[in-house]
């Protein structure tokens, strides 16, 4: 099957009314928590995944995969209005378009982050489309061997890639590994660390893990730093950047989408530091650099082309191999896990209508962001601007009749709780809970494709099959250089 | 981290032991979360690592925490509806959010919607409590 047919099954999944109404669901829901700080992208992915428990499975991704392109951009809206960025990579964005509101440019800054927005969201589809599908093709030739290694590397990117404490990022990930392994071994059937309780059998449930991790521990830090004082919202000028001004940042829209979406396809690296390394490299490519920092529009357009395109890039090692490339895709492995999908080669050999329905969705819901973003920002800051008293109790509603729907059942909500404590504990201490979630979700890949190696040919295979041994070593090296970074750098401060 | 480690270490012993059994996985990572967690301790034992951050309002956080605790025990006694609107009131409540009008709207709202979707449009079977004989 080629590409074009391929795609034809892909919009014969969007085209309709019920399929266009999901993207659009997805897309609003994306913009406003994105915008809302202390909603991440992958929180609101996980605040929505028990609602798409209901849906096809194709619907089911179109919807998460359309919040997950949209809160990137909704993201960057406190960011400009406030100098409050509603995602950690709107951060870089709110280093010029809060001056831009400042001036009294608020328009401006949004126009331009959402063009670019839409832009760079657009170019990392297209590199999406370009990669995954020859990447798929060639892991259809994986050995579990490869598989574990490849895991691996996956795993340690992210330990290597966070920012602050790289021991505690490892211990988070080791945390989440564990907690994988209970319920029942899946190769020998043996019962792990249950301790009798027969709800334990199947180990923890994903999604209420995940909820509990990002959304219900967000709620408890917010308690413990409770002021009593909500955030407030001034007015602000509507006035779009004029075509000429579009026209001038062109290039840099262009440069960062290509940045941010070959670091997105880095597992680990993620939107944020995409933002970072486009700003900085656009500051450099610049005839203006004295401007970054102090309202300028090309600024703005790095940070948000670059954090947008770098969803694209972080679904291809999701769809083509199964690994997630950032804490939002692993959530929407979770999401496949819940309807019966496992992200991978076989994906788009056995579910083709899936892989293109969300290749096609994610062009829409550029488009549709678009035209929402240019109407609907007035009325997405008057939502967002809902009192923080009345938005942290809907999240606690939502993250329990999100994690008790998953399996209609109330252990699942105790777990939900549970795992929001300990998220809070995490990051109350400086662990962050991405890797926790990582851990949890590619444990089984691990344990499974490790065990089956050697069950089947012996420890020996690992340095016998080339493409495992080379992955394993560049593995091996993500973990010890920065171990090796800080100690030197702890050497030459002393 | 390093007494949860050690606890579940001790329950590997249980486990059946063969080549790349069972225990094999669980046994990796205790070994590198406990050395990691070892190290972690040893640089804070020696100052060379950033110090906890100050307590926030933990009193107030406990609140929050046994608030929610008490909803997951309503949930089975009062059924769903009803004690997710009196645990959003008193959440509200909680965080200064003192207009009964919006408490009212916000509380009714959120059950309305969690009924018309989750209830009757994903037929999730929300427990009712004695509501069960109304609905």
């Amino acid at each position: 099957m080629d590409l074009v047919d391929s795609f034809a099954i892909g919009f014969s999944v969007i085209l309709g009314w019920k399929p266009i109404l999901i993207i659009i669901t997805g897309v609003v829901f994306g913009i406003m928590a994105g915008a809302m700080p202390g909603l991440s992208p992958s929180t609101a992915v996980a605040l929505l995944v028990p609602f798409s428990y209901t849906m096809s499975p194709a619907l089911a991704l179109i919807l998460l995969t359309s919040i997950y392109i949209a809160s990137n951009y909704g993201g960057s809206i406190t960011a400009v209005l406030i100098n409050t960025p509603g995602t950690p990579s709107a951060a870089v964005t709110a280093m010029d378009g809060y001056p831009l509101t400042q001036q009294g440019k608020a328009g401006k800054g949004l126009g331009t982050a959402l063009v670019a927005s839409t832009i760079g969201g657009a170019i990392g589809v297209l590199i999406l489309i370009l990669f995954a599908v020859p990447l798929a093709r060639v892991a259809l030739k994986f050995s579990p061997a490869d598989y574990f290694a490849l895991a691996l590397f996956g795993l340690a990117t992210v330990a290597s890639m966070s920012r602050g404490n790289v021991l505690k990022s490892m211990i988070a990930i080791l945390f989440g590994l564990l907690i994988k392994t209970i319920g029942i071994d899946p190769i020998s059937g043996v019962s792990r660390f249950t301790f009798g309780n027969d709800m334990l059998y199947d180990g923890f449930t994903l999604i209420p893990a995940l909820i509990g991790l990002f959304a219900v521990s967000v709620v408890f830090s917010k308690f413990e730093s409770w002021t009593g004082v909500d955030r407030v919202m001034d007015k602000i000028d509507n006035k779009l950047p004029s075509l000429q001004e579009f026209l001038k940042i062109k290039f840099t829209i262009l440069r960062s989408s290509m940045i941010g979406t070959i670091i997105g396809i880095f597992p680990g690296a993620g939107a944020t530091i995409a933002a970072f390394i486009s700003y900085d490299m656009s500051k450099r490519a610049s005839k203006e650099p004295d401007k970054f920092g102090k309202g300028s529009l090309e600024g703005v357009a790095a940070a948000e082309s670059a954090n947008s395109s770098s969803v694209g890039g972080a679904l291809v090692p999701l769809l083509a191999l199964g690994i997630p490339g950032s804490a939002t895709d692993a959530v929407l492995l979770g999401a496949f896990m819940l309807h019966d999908l496992v992200p991978g080669p076989m994906l788009f050999q056995n579910n083709p209508e899936i892989v293109y329905g969300i290749f096609s969705a994610l062009i829409i819901a550029n488009i549709i962001m678009l035209f929402l973003g240019l109407y609907g920002n007035r009325l997405f800051i008057k939502v967002v601007s809902v009192p923080e008293s009345i938005m942290y109790p809907l999240i606690l509603a939502i993250a329990i009749i999100g994690s008790f729907a998953v399996s209609q059942s109330m252990f699942d909500v105790a777990a939900c709780i549970g795992f929001g404590v300990i998220g809070w504990f995490f990051k109350r201490y400086g662990y962050p809970v991405a890797p926790v979630v990582l851990g949890i979700v590619l444990g089984k890949m691990v344990e499974e494709n490790f065990r089956r190696a050697v069950m089947m040919d012996g420890y020996g295979v690992f340095y016998r099959d080339k493409l495992a041994f080379i992955v394993l070593l560049i593995a091996f090296f993500s973990f010890i250089w920065p171990l090796y970074k800080a100690w030197r750098h702890h050497r030459t401060t002393r | 981290m390093i007494l949860f480690s050690l606890v579940l270490w001790a329950v590997t012993f249980s486990f059946p032991s063969e080549e790349a059994g069972p225990a094999l996985i669980p046994h990796l990572w205790i070994f590198w979360l406990v050395l990691l967690s070892v190290a972690v301790l040893t640089l804070c034992a020696t100052g060379k690592t950033e110090k906890d951050p100050k307590a926030g309002r933990l009193g107030f956080l406990a609140q929050g925490v046994l608030l929610v605790i008490a909803y997951y025990y309503a949930i089975g006694l009062l059924g769903y509806f009803i004690s997710s609107f009196i645990f959003l009131a008193v959440a509200m409540y909680m965080l200064s959010c003192r207009k009964p009008l919006t408490v009212v709207l916000v509380c009714s709202g959120w059950v309305l919607f969690s009924y018309l979707i989750f209830y009757k449009l994903l037929f999730i079977q929300l427990p009712l409590g004695f509501l069960e004989n109304f609905i």
